[in-house]
């Protein structure tokens, strides 16, 4: 499994490490750019959130512990946050969102990172695909879009109180089928 | 079941005024069915960034992230260099290796067993944990940042502090060093940064073993006074 020493890496860091600050940053650049890209469709705020990302993990802002789970699925969170709020304030602000499609490339660089995540990916896409559309598009428009609940049911025409439970059956759904075919959902 | 526990998804989504992510944070802390809730959003959800499609990254944004850090490459080559200046290497390579096997930062444990090496050659052999540690936050106005440790050397513990970025001082202040329990203070050692306002010091707390849980940096015109006087540069929890 990738990243074995991510949490020895992280301490590190925070200590002001840098040849173990640029060990993390290599590992997990391409994802974390990649992850805010898909939120947000705007390689601006991609590139703002990795900084921000990074930048706070090195002077500690953003504060790792064993318990929030793996290190990974930590930064991936903290990734995921940013660049909410980051796409928000820019709808705010009247940003022209600009739609990059050249920039998707393929595989370059295959690093451990790179090589688990292509894994993972056709994984998800697999079992995504086997999903029914309402529950694809809940997936969409609750994790990858982050709309509020309220959102969620006007736009999927339900009612307030069951849309918690539609996105549950959806996501527990679709770790069932990645669980089935890969095996490799949590490890 | 609480009201508040139906804000769980907009929390998660973070669709919330700044008040009601305030005020579900309280209610999080309290409501261990939450926690369990949210946990489970975690691990529900944990899977689908790698859904997303390799982006090509911009080939400046490393070199853009590393500008940004504060230049400390000269506060390495001090503290990383004396061990090796000072009494014999059989002490130092052991240290290497607990610190190699544990989580210390390298930095900071290496100027705690220079000190420590000073006083006893041997100490470095001796079982040295980490208790705790903590990123002190600045107070508004200042860049300063600090790393805090609590180690335990056998029965003794000590308070580890590394600092960087502090404002330079007139002649006649001095940047002290607090423990806090409670509401009372207690001093836990004088910072003496370098000109590049670096510095790093290690306080036994033999007398200071209770139930404190904050440090904080003070900037005071006297050393060791009974409360601090001064302005507070950085404070947190450990």
């Amino acid at each position: 499994m990738i990243g074995t020493d991510d949490v020895q890496l992280y301490y590190q860091t925070v200590a002001h490490n840098r040849h173990s600050f640029e060990q993390l940053y290599d590992r997990y650049e391409k994802l974390v750019f990649s992850f805010s890209y898909r939120l947000t469709n705007n390689r601006t705020i991609a590139e703002e959130v990795t900084q921000d990302v990074f930048l706070k993990l090195w002077n500690g802002t953003n504060q790792y512990a064993e318990d929030k789970g793996k290190f990974s699925s930590w930064l991936l969170t903290v990734t995921r946050n940013k660049s909410i709020d980051e796409l928000r304030k820019s709808k705010r602000h009247a940003y022209e969102p600009m739609l990059d499609k050249d920039s998707l490339t393929e595989e370059t660089v295959s690093t451990e990172v790179t090589a688990e995540w292509n894994e993972r990916r056709e994984l998800i896409r697999t079992a995504i695909a086997e999903l029914r559309a309402e529950q694809q598009e809940i997936i969409e428009l609750f994790y990858f879009k982050g709309f509020s609940q309220s959102k969620i049911a006007e736009h999927c025409k339900l009612p307030l109180g069951t849309v918690k439970g539609r996105i549950r059956l959806a996501l527990k759904h679709l770790k069932g089928i990645i669980g089935q075919e890969g095996g490799v959902s949590n490890e | 079941m609480n009201k508040s526990c139906h804000m769980l998804i907009d929390y998660f989504n973070r669709t919330l005024t700044d008040v009601e992510m305030r005020q579900f944070e309280d209610h999080l802390i309290e409501c261990p069915s939450c926690q369990e809730e949210l946990m489970e959003w975690e691990m529900l959800t944990e899977d689908l960034p790698y859904e997303s499609e390799a982006v090509e990254v911009p080939t400046d944004l490393k070199a853009r992230v590393f500008a940004s850090l504060p230049d400390e490459s000269s506060k390495n080559e001090n503290v990383m260099q004396i061990p090796v200046k000072e009494k014999s290497r059989r002490p130092l390579g052991v240290a290497t290796s607990i610190l190699a096997a544990g989580l210390f930062a390298s930095l900071v444990a290496n100027a705690f067993l220079f000190t420590e090496m000073q006083k006893e050659p041997d100490i470095a052999q001796s079982e040295i944990q980490l208790i705790g540690q903590s990123i002190l936050a600045p107070e508004e106005g200042t860049s300063a940042s600090a790393v805090a440790m609590l180690i335990a050397d056998g029965d003794q513990e000590v308070l580890l502090l590394d600092a960087t970025d502090l404002p330079t001082l007139s002649a006649d202040e001095l940047y002290q060093v607090w423990v806090i329990e409670g509401d009372q203070p207690y001093p836990a050692g004088i910072v003496q940064p370098n000109e590049t306002g670096t510095g790093t010091v290690s306080h036994p707390l033999a007398d200071l073993s209770g139930t404190w849980d904050t440090v904080a940096i003070t900037i005071e015109k006297e050393p060791n006074l009974p409360a601090p006087e001064g302005q507070i540069i950085l404070a947190g929890g450990i």
